[in-house]
């Protein structure tokens, strides 16, 4: 697994830390469910059944190849140790519901891009991903991966009711697109509420990214369109990035007026928080998610000059229960975690700073 | 008008299935938020099966979505078409059978799609709303049918009397008489931004539902 194979390596491509609007947005998703007509749906499949889907789409994927010409690998889950699983599912390469399949696979690009989730609760799901607010890029990537995959594989689909899901919430365009947005701003002026009932109102949700419902760790959230049906994608997508790029906008107003209002006081408390990931022996996940919010606010509002985006980036990932267990290479207790993570964090924190001297 | 306060108009409607029991509440967008019925939990992809499967019980609640706002109220009937044994049959292709799905949302194969129809029909438009795929076909996929083919579902009892099921087939007889339909979707398009910004969610969830019934394909 290219994810595996480089051990450290907790950035993809995609999460490297540039991209339209990526003082706000980190991530764009774009997500297409796909099933065949003649195979009964990953719920009803039995252990033969689900073996004969993998093999129908990963032989559908052989030949195809990303824009720079590389093709898919395909890897079984049951190929992966339990850990190497959740390590795929905190990269965002996988889903959790995917990952517990009995049966299942997962086709990836070598820059982690481009991923097909084979057997989650669709027989398919293409998932694309890029760096900053790119919903459009990634959605023409991922349907010409359907269209190359159409040719080979009877899609389900109803000249009514479009793609036929599992699920008929993803019914019509099987399309759930996401991104991931950092809003440490309104978090602090408490605009997270009226943010999520203006979404709501345009057919968007949002949710804490690493925390439990409105809670959210580290200020992330991920909005997603709810809608699949009636809209044509391009219309989803473009729907969702004027709402994206007009929350950014709101985000950028708000951290502005928070740097006039409070002045030395928001400066102290992220000096602050660069003081404590910088010297600290022990930190939970919450803490450090907590304090690398308020570290990438002030890289944003250029109060921490000698950091640049991507430290952060790369920390929010890496200090993850299974990655950093991953990068530790051993069963680690939380206590012992809390160590790693914090030793982690200082030597990035350190190589970030050689970088920009 | 909402349960909670009794002073502003409900916008939000919150089924729930507790023990077997269907419950639903009517609130304001304040008083959701409050309860923290709405928010990161609204349009989720779990209160969106939520929803659905509470229409799929035959429970007319409505939404956020685009049947809120509509005439489709606690008082609507419920979404079974009238001579179908509610909850009675299994998929021919897979044997799924619909109690099953009716619990679980999930369907068993290509065909169940074709047999549960009926039943479906008003829950997909009810958490959708719409009706109709738009967008990219796979080259073996059919066409669109013609508008008449929508006729079974648009008529289907019950959705009839919401607003947002405004028939299909005639979308001139939703434009007012002396405004076009044009005009008056980008007059509340732009009134709905301005609602947005000021932040009067009631009235943008009012504008929102008011253009979807308009611009209903
Ligand atoms: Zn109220
Ligand atoms: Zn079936």
């Amino acid at each position: 697994m290219s994810a595996l194979d480089a051990p450290g390596n907790a950035l993809s491509s995609w999460m490297r830390g540039d991209g339209p609007s990526s003082d706000v947005v980190l991530s764009s998703r774009i997500r297409l469910a796909r099933n065949m007509r003649d195979a009964p749906y990953p719920p009803r499949l039995d252990r033969a059944g689900a073996e004969a889907v993998v093999a129908r789409v990963a032989e559908a994927l052989r030949g195809w190849t990303d824009e720079s010409g590389r093709p898919l690998r395909v890897v079984r889950l049951d190929a992966l140790s339990p850990l190497e699983r959740q390590v795929m599912v905190e990269k965002h390469l996988t889903s959790p519901a995917h990952v517990r399949q009995a049966v299942g696979a997962l086709a990836l690009s070598e820059d982690e891009s481009v991923s097909v989730m084979i057997l989650e609760e669709d027989h398919v799901r293409i998932q694309c991903l890029a760096a900053g607010l790119q919903l459009r890029p990634a959605l023409d990537r991922a349907l010409r991966l359907d269209a190359a995959l159409a040719e080979r594989l009877p899609w389900a689909f109803d000249a009514e009711w479009g793609h036929l899901t599992t699920c008929p919430t993803n019914v019509g365009t099987g399309l759930r697109a996401s991104v991931m947005v950092h809003l440490p701003g309104l978090a602090m002026a408490n605009q997270i509420p009226g943010v999520l009932m203006t979404l709501s109102n345009n057919g968007m949700t949002a949710r804490g990214l690493y925390g439990e419902g409105s809670e959210s760790a580290g200020n992330l959230f991920q909005i997603s369109n709810a809608q699949s049906l009636g809209r044509a994608e391009g219309e989803i997508v473009q729907r969702m990035e004027e709402a994206v790029r007009q929350l950014a906008e709101r985000e950028r107003s708000v951290r502005e007026r928070l740097l006039n209002q409070m002045g030395e006081a928001l400066k102290d408390r992220i000096w602050r928080a660069y003081g404590v990931l910088a010297h600290a022996r022990r930190i939970s996940s919450a803490e450090a998610m907590e304090l690398l919010s308020l570290l990438r606010l002030g890289i944003d509002l250029h109060i921490l000059p000698q950091l640049d985006a991507k430290v952060f980036n790369e920390l929010i990932v890496a200090t993850r229960p299974a990655f950093l267990q991953h990068l530790t290479g051993q069963e680690a207790g939380p206590e012992e975690r809390d160590v790693k993570r914090a030793s982690l964090i200082r030597a990035a924190l350190r190589r970030a700073e050689a970088r920009a001297s | 008008m909402c349960e909670e306060c009794g002073q502003r108009p409900a916008t939000v409607h919150v089924a729930r299935r507790v023990n077997g029991h269907q419950t639903e509440m009517h609130l304001c967008a304040q008083c959701a938020m409050e309860k923290g019925e709405i928010g990161p939990l609204m349009q989720s992809p779990a209160w969106m099966l939520e929803q659905f499967l509470a229409a799929l019980g035959g429970l007319g609640v409505g939404s956020p979505g685009p049947a809120a706002g509509s005439a489709a109220g606690p008082a609507a009937a419920p979404l079974m078409p009238p001579g179908r044994a509610p909850g009675g049959g299994r998929c021919p292709a897979c044997g799924l059978p619909f109690q099953e799905f009716a619990r679980t949302g999930m369907l068993g194969c290509a065909h169940c799609y074709e047999a549960f129809r009926h039943e479906l029909g008003p829950a997909i438009r009810r958490i959708h709303g719409a009706a109709r795929h738009v967008g990219h076909r796979p080259p073996d996929g059919p066409a669109p049918r013609p508008s008449a083919g929508d006729r079974p579902l648009a008529a289907a009892p019950g959705v009839g009397a919401s607003g947002a099921a405004a028939s299909p087939e005639t979308p001139a007889a939703s434009a007012g008489p002396q405004e076009p339909a044009a005009e008056r979707v980008a007059r509340l398009r732009a009134e709905l931004q301005k609602a947005i910004a000021e932040e009067r969610y009631e009235d943008a969830a009012r504008l929102r539902d008011e253009i979807r019934a308009l611009t209903k394909e």
